[in-house]
């Protein structure tokens, strides 16, 4: 790979907005790097943008015409001569044709690189990949199906019922269909090819077995371009909506140390056979004891705080020294994890129906003591705007154990107030003592069914 | 308006204290004007103040920049007089050379950015006083 010349101090552009393009800045002002905040029109007031040397507006509020707009991004880039951009999570971040662009600019992205991208992005190259480094995978088809519906499904019988069919280039659900019985595969082979061709223009699908209470677990990783590559310990996000986290914690409750440390050096193994660069995450499900692979995400994730916590691992610091081309400063020997962390995103959301919620803050008073960590870009009068994300702060606790750590959060979520619009804070403390949370090892299934029984 | 209604309120006490340390004449200043004080030459006359309202506050128009890029003056000076629509500077993006357009009629101000700036979309460029 060519190395691009680096500026002394790097230039990093910050290609997110709120907390997480906080969380940046805040890494920059540590390396001692320049940081240049991008933002839409209706961001001009974030936090972050204090707090950077430069600011550029790049467009309107919509992120089709701002954030998810990689041709602007990549002009702010240019006019502010950054040598490193850092996509944060969300927008453009694991877009590979961004990652490619940025590397023809002659720049860094803070991240693997566009081929890795692209390699990760499909589902089926993904899954090759794994099975070749050893990670494990849910049983099911190595390539797409046949589009012969006899072969398809003397295939599908060997991988065994219930399984689920799912479009190779897709994610959130479309071109995804569960099938229960033998019976049911032809039919839902052609519903799932349809909708996958009408969503994403490739109606591959690939078929997998399906679990039916599993519990998500993820593995972090750092690799650096020296080709070190270590695994950070295990997350349990498995309090999830419509697949969306609400609430994850590190180390993950239940599951046999031992298992998880094989499952890290099977991922830190994979990274330096594909050559992975940055911080990146493994996703497993988890059921009776067996691990299965589901997606790698190729860049930060929201909940990299409790691994921090458990770790004391400046992710995003080190994201960046990665960037600049710095071999990582310790080794997997170096690595261990202390006490247990939890965090909670606070949306601003109806707690019960989950409608955005968006308006001002009127005000904002963070929780604090030991072992508490807020990541917000929250302020007092500071308006949520309608067009992005509802996420608005993350509480994060560390506790000795899990119990501690769980009465921490409880005290903590008490204590923290923001007044003038709708919270999943209460939502939040009714969790923190629901005797499944309390008990730990919840399947992904959980919530939604806590909250059917509750007739929310 | 607080400003003068704080002044006539204070003005007997202002007043007593001039004479009181033989002061003839005393200037106030504050953001927004100025009073000046003059202490008469006959003791005893009596002033009414009249009040008096404050002249209607012009807003400025902005001139903001077409989009994110590099400013390049057009050569307009400040205190010229521009017309709504008039090309007032670019703004480079890539290979287009974007006009920087007016929105009212009036005195032009200073343009809020050196020739050669990295602007963003929709920064202020400069701001145009109304005539009048």
């Amino acid at each position: 790979m060519r190395e691009p010349a680096v500026s002394v101090p790097a230039r990093v552009l910050i290609a997110n907005r709120g907390e997480i393009a906080l969380r940046i800045t805040r890494a920059c002002r540590l390396l001692g790097l320049h940081s240049i905040g991008i933002h839409s029109e209706a961001d001009a007031s974030l936090a972050h943008l204090r707090l950077v040397d430069e600011t550029l507006c790049i467009g309107p509020a919509a992120a089709s015409g701002s954030y998810l707009d990689a041709a602007r991004v990549l002009r702010a880039a240019e006019l502010t001569n950054a040598d490193i951009i850092h996509p944060g999570y969300g927008f453009l971040s694991e877009n590979a044709d961004f990652a490619e662009a940025v590397e023809q600019s002659g720049r860094t992205l803070a991240g693997p690189t566009a081929a890795i991208m692209r390699l990760m992005g499909d589902k089926i190259s993904a899954k090759q990949q794994m099975r070749r480094s050893g990670v494990p995978c849910l049983p099911g088809t190595e390539d797409a199906l046949p589009t012969d519906l006899s072969e398809a499904q003397t295939i599908c019988d060997a991988i065994g019922y219930p399984l689920i069919v799912k479009a190779a280039g897709g994610g959130g659900g479309r071109g995804m269909r569960v099938v229960m019985t033998a019976a049911d595969l032809r039919d839902a082979i052609e519903t799932a090819r349809e909708e996958a061709g009408r969503a994403f223009g490739n109606p591959s699908v690939y078929a997998e077995r399906f679990l039916q209470h599993p519990r998500h677990i993820e593995i972090q990783v750092l690799a650096d371009r020296q080709g070190n590559a270590v695994w950070l310990g295990a997350r349990d996000c498995s309090i999830q909506r419509r697949h969306q986290k609400l609430v994850e914690e590190a180390p993950a409750t239940g599951i046999d140390p031992q298992a998880i440390a094989e499952l890290g050096e099977r991922c830190a193994n994979a990274c330096t056979l594909m050559g992975y660069t940055g911080a990146g995450t493994f996703e497993f499900l988890y059921e009776d004891g067996a691990f299965s692979f589901i997606e790698m995400n190729t860049r930060l994730q929201v909940e990299h705080p409790v691994t921090e916590m458990t770790t004391g691992i400046d992710i995003v610091r080190e994201q960046l020294l990665i960037a600049m081309g710095q071999p990582l400063s310790f080794t997997q020997a170096d690595i261990s994890t202390q006490g247990h962390a939890i965090e909670c995103r606070i949306n601003a959301e109806d707690p019960e129906s989950f409608r955005p919620a968006p308006g001002k803050v009127v005000s904002w008073r963070a929780p604090g003591g030991p072992g508490v960590r807020i990541d917000t870009h929250l302020y007092d009068g500071y308006v949520v705007p309608p067009n992005y994300d509802s996420l608005i702060a993350k509480l994060i606790v560390h506790g000795t154990d899990r119990t501690d750590a769980l009465n921490r959060m409880h005290a903590a979520l008490s204590e923290m107030q923001i007044t003038g619009i709708a919270t999943t804070t209460p939502l939040h403390l009714r969790l923190m003592n629901e005797p499944g949370v309390r008990e730990g090892s919840v399947s992904v299934h959980y919530l939604e069914a806590l909250m059917r029984k509750s007739g929310s | 308006m607080t400003f003068l209604e704080d002044l006539l309120n204070a003005l007997p006490g202002l007043v007593g204290r001039m004479r009181h340390h033989d002061v003839r004449h005393v200037s106030l200043k504050n953001g927004t004007g100025t009073l000046a004080l003059t202490l008469s030459a006959n003791p005893g006359q009596t002033f009414h103040a009249h009040p008096v309202s404050a002249p209607a506050k012009v807003e400025d128009t902005r001139v903001p920049s077409p989009e994110m890029g590099v400013f390049r003056s057009n050569g307009l000076s400040e205190g010229q007089a521009v017309r709504t629509g008039e090309i007032v500077g670019f703004v480079e993006t890539g290979a287009l050379r974007l006009p920087v357009t007016t929105t009212a009629d009036g005195t032009l101000g200073p343009a809020l950015v050196g020739d050669g700036s990295v602007v963003g979309y929709h920064d202020v460029l400069f701001r145009i006083h109304p005539d009048g």
